[in-house]
């Protein structure tokens, strides 16, 4: 609502600080769920969007401190769609190969 | 916004029961509370859609840790008061909620394995403190106890160095009834589960101020069910 500020706060710990933790307190600890049948190898999906939509993807993902991969993810997981574990985890930033240089 | 975890590393000690009655009693108090079932079992969320019958709240069923995670994170955001129930022996989900709880509740029914576990599951809260560096507190609360009996009595007594509810819950019909009804116990048992939050809102494990009722569709309504995971499957 305008010119009301929410008091709502978030958790203590972020998603990924929670399975840091969580597997330093207790690494030896089973999933609860056995993992859901499927290959784990990676593919790929090719999507056309318009341009607007990508930038805005692009620009939420720069905001959020990821990257477009996880924000995609993450949408699907709060639809109830099934997400590989994997798939949620930020991956380390892309070692850049030959590239432009200025 | 503050997040309940339901744990223990022993299956059977009134897990799901205790989520049932806190989550219950906070939406008839008007809480925007929400329930994430963690367990594969899915008892929780299974009460919640089928057969709870009261003022609505949304319930989670998620059982994966990385998704869990995220849930939460989330939820709690949306929710001034999160249950999350968890799965009865370790496992990474539960372990996960202990993490992101702000306080964490162990019931316990009398037995020699039950305290054993209810002991392994307040040190293993410890740890994850330790590890998140900062303060998760946690209290056993005693269940299914027949206070004429010398087994509750030694059973009390034997779990008197860790921390613990004053308030615990009797062996009463009316909390297996309420797993068929989907209705909140009156009676004993409701002055019992009043008692019961009353003291989690006084030691600060649930917030101390119920959130006024008048937004609260206070008539007979099923929960919002929103499923996250293939959990249970």
């Amino acid at each position: 609502m305008k010119g009301l500020k929410s008091t709502r706060q978030a958790p203590a710990a972020s998603p990924d600080e929670m399975l840091r933790i969580a597997g330093a307190a207790a690494p030896q600890q089973p999933p609860a769920v056995a993992a859901i049948e499927g290959s784990d190898k990676s593919a790929m999906l090719s999507v056309r969007l318009t341009e607007a939509t990508l930038e805005a993807l692009a620009n939420y993902a720069l905001q959020q401190g990821t990257t477009q991969r996880r924000v995609i993810a993450e949408a699907l997981a709060a639809r109830g769609i099934h997400v590989a574990a994997r798939d949620l985890e930020d991956r380390p930033p892309p070692r850049r190969r030959g590239g432009i240089k200025s | 916004m503050t997040i309940l975890t339901i744990a223990s590393s022993k299956g059977g000690p009134g897990k799901t029961t205790l989520a049932e009655l806190i989550v219950g009693s906070l939406a008839l108090d008007g809480a925007n509370v929400a329930a994430l079932d963690a367990d594969p079992t899915g008892g929780l969320s299974r009460w919640a859609t089928r057969l709870y019958e009261g003022p609505a709240f949304t319930c989670h069923h998620e059982a994966d840790e990385a998704r869990l995670a995220h849930l939460i994170h989330r939820v709690a955001q949306e929710s001034d008061v999160v249950v999350v129930d968890t799965a009865g022996f370790g496992n990474r989900a539960a372990t996960v909620a202990m993490t992101a709880a702000d306080a964490v509740l162990i019931p316990m029914v009398p037995g020699e394995g039950d305290v054993t576990e209810a002991a392994r599951t307040v040190e293993l809260v410890a740890g994850v403190a330790s590890a998140a560096r900062r303060e998760i507190p946690s209290r056993v609360v005693l269940n299914r106890v027949r206070s004429s009996t010398a087994l509750s009595r030694h059973a009390a007594a034997e779990v008197g160095s860790l921390p613990k509810l004053d308030t615990g819950l009797s062996d009463l019909v009316a909390y297996g009834e309420m797993g068929f009804s989907g209705r909140m116990p009156a009676g004993k048992a409701g002055t019992e589960i009043s008692a019961l939050i009353a003291e989690l809102r006084a030691i600060g494990f649930l917030p101390p101020v119920a959130a006024a009722p008048s937004s609260v569709n206070t008539q007979a309504v099923k929960t919002k069910y929103v499923k996250t995971g293939r959990a249970g499957r």
